[in-house]
């Protein structure tokens, strides 16, 4: 027989520890997150985006990223922190090969990756909804591509219409 | 099975949850999963509100099933809070290779407390005037690890490094004490429960 035991039976005390508890921001600790790469420090939430549209829009176009690389010229190991946002902000050149190569607004992708200021919150809010329903798995899959395709739109409009 | 009450905020009342042990780093996969609308949702929120990132809680921006094949290798003793099939909070401990640094404990092993999170539904979000579902997570996962600690052997000591806006918990609601910014861990500022004040938590509780 499985006995049920109780964690906490002082419940006035644990009344009175919750109620401070809730008196703080937060809980969080950094050492797993510090172990699987993650900075405990605010990454740019846009420096993630942007390394996804440049994976998904390679994906979309049955590129490698050394055949990528190869095509923009840029180091290989520089794309792959890029994808992986676990670099700094690339480079102004790597960003106007990138656009190039994969027909995207450069104007838009220097926003994205921090090297120009950025005062569009329905880009901002765009970048987010991508970002959310796009996975990094091989294949492109169908909302992967309506995803990309949408975004793509929002920054091509946004560009144009400047 | 260990039961355990968890707070409605809205009406303080008691709700019973299960505290499900033998969690791996693995599974942070699959409760990520579960928590990742709300985490967009909370987001997208402050995008339109225009809250400053500084003012972000300062786990949004962590994708644990992007590293779901690193969580694999890891090796944890982990436990949830379960309730109506959902997780509202998570902890992971590791059990071996961390040593007490402060006296009169030093080098004696602790748990040490890699991962704890609670439920993004279960947040308080004072810039976009939300209240969270339910309170007293973070006091049970971590009155969880002083217990475990305490049953392998460990006299109820843990260690951990927290992040900023956590520090105050840390210090003034657990009584944990603070040794400084650890420069291997970017500076996080490390803490350290020693075992005294441990089972005084264990014994006011409830627990012991």
């Amino acid at each position: 027989m499985n006995e049920t035991k109780t964690l906490l039976s002082n419940v006035d005390w644990f009344r009175a520890m919750a109620d401070q508890e809730d008196a703080t921001p937060s809980i969080l600790v950094g050492g797993l997150a510090i172990s699987c790469g993650f900075s405990a420090k605010a990454v740019s939430e846009d420096k993630r985006i942007f390394g996804r549209l440049i994976q998904l829009s390679r994906r979309s176009q049955g590129l490698s990223m050394e055949a990528l690389a190869k095509k923009a010229n840029i180091d290989l190991q520089e794309l792959f922190g890029i994808e992986h946002h676990s670099s700094d902000a690339p480079s102004p050149r790597t960003i106007f090969q990138l656009a190039s190569e994969l027909s995207l607004p450069q104007e838009k992708l220097m926003q994205l990756c921090g090297l120009a200021e950025s005062r569009d919150d329905d880009l901002q809010s765009a970048a987010l909804r991508f970002a959310a329903r796009s996975d990094p798995t091989t294949q492109l899959t169908k909302e992967e591509k309506v995803a990309l395709e949408e975004f793509v739109g929002v920054l091509t409009d946004r560009s144009e219409s400047k | 099975m260990t039961s355990i009450s968890l707070i409605r905020r809205d009406d303080n009342s008691l709700v019973e949850a299960t505290l499900q042990p033998d969690l791996q780093a693995s599974d942070l996969g699959l409760v990520e999963r579960s928590w990742i609308d709300e985490r967009i949702r909370i987001q997208q929120s402050l995008l339109e509100k225009k809250v400053p990132r500084r003012h972000w809680p300062e786990s949004l921006h962590w994708n644990w099933s992007q590293k779901s094949a690193l969580l694999r290798l890891l090796e944890y003793t982990g436990f949830g809070i379960a309730l109506d099939s959902r997780w509202e909070g998570v902890i992971l401990l590791k059990m071996s290779s961390s040593f007490a640094r402060l006296d009169p404990d030093k080098n004696k092993p602790l748990a040490y407390v890699d991962y704890v999170e609670t439920a993004p539904w279960n947040w308080n979000l004072p810039s976009l005037e939300v209240k969270g579902t339910f309170k007293g997570v973070g006091i049970i996962l971590l009155m969880t690890a002083i217990k475990h600690s305490y049953d392998e052997g460990f006299g109820g000591r843990i260690g951990l490094h927290s992040l900023p806006q956590a520090e105050h918990f840390y210090s003034n609601v657990i009584g944990m004490t603070p040794l400084g910014p650890d420069p291997d861990k970017q500076n996080l500022q490390y803490f350290e429960l020693q075992q005294a004040k441990a089972s005084n938590l264990l014994t006011e509780g409830g627990v012991l």
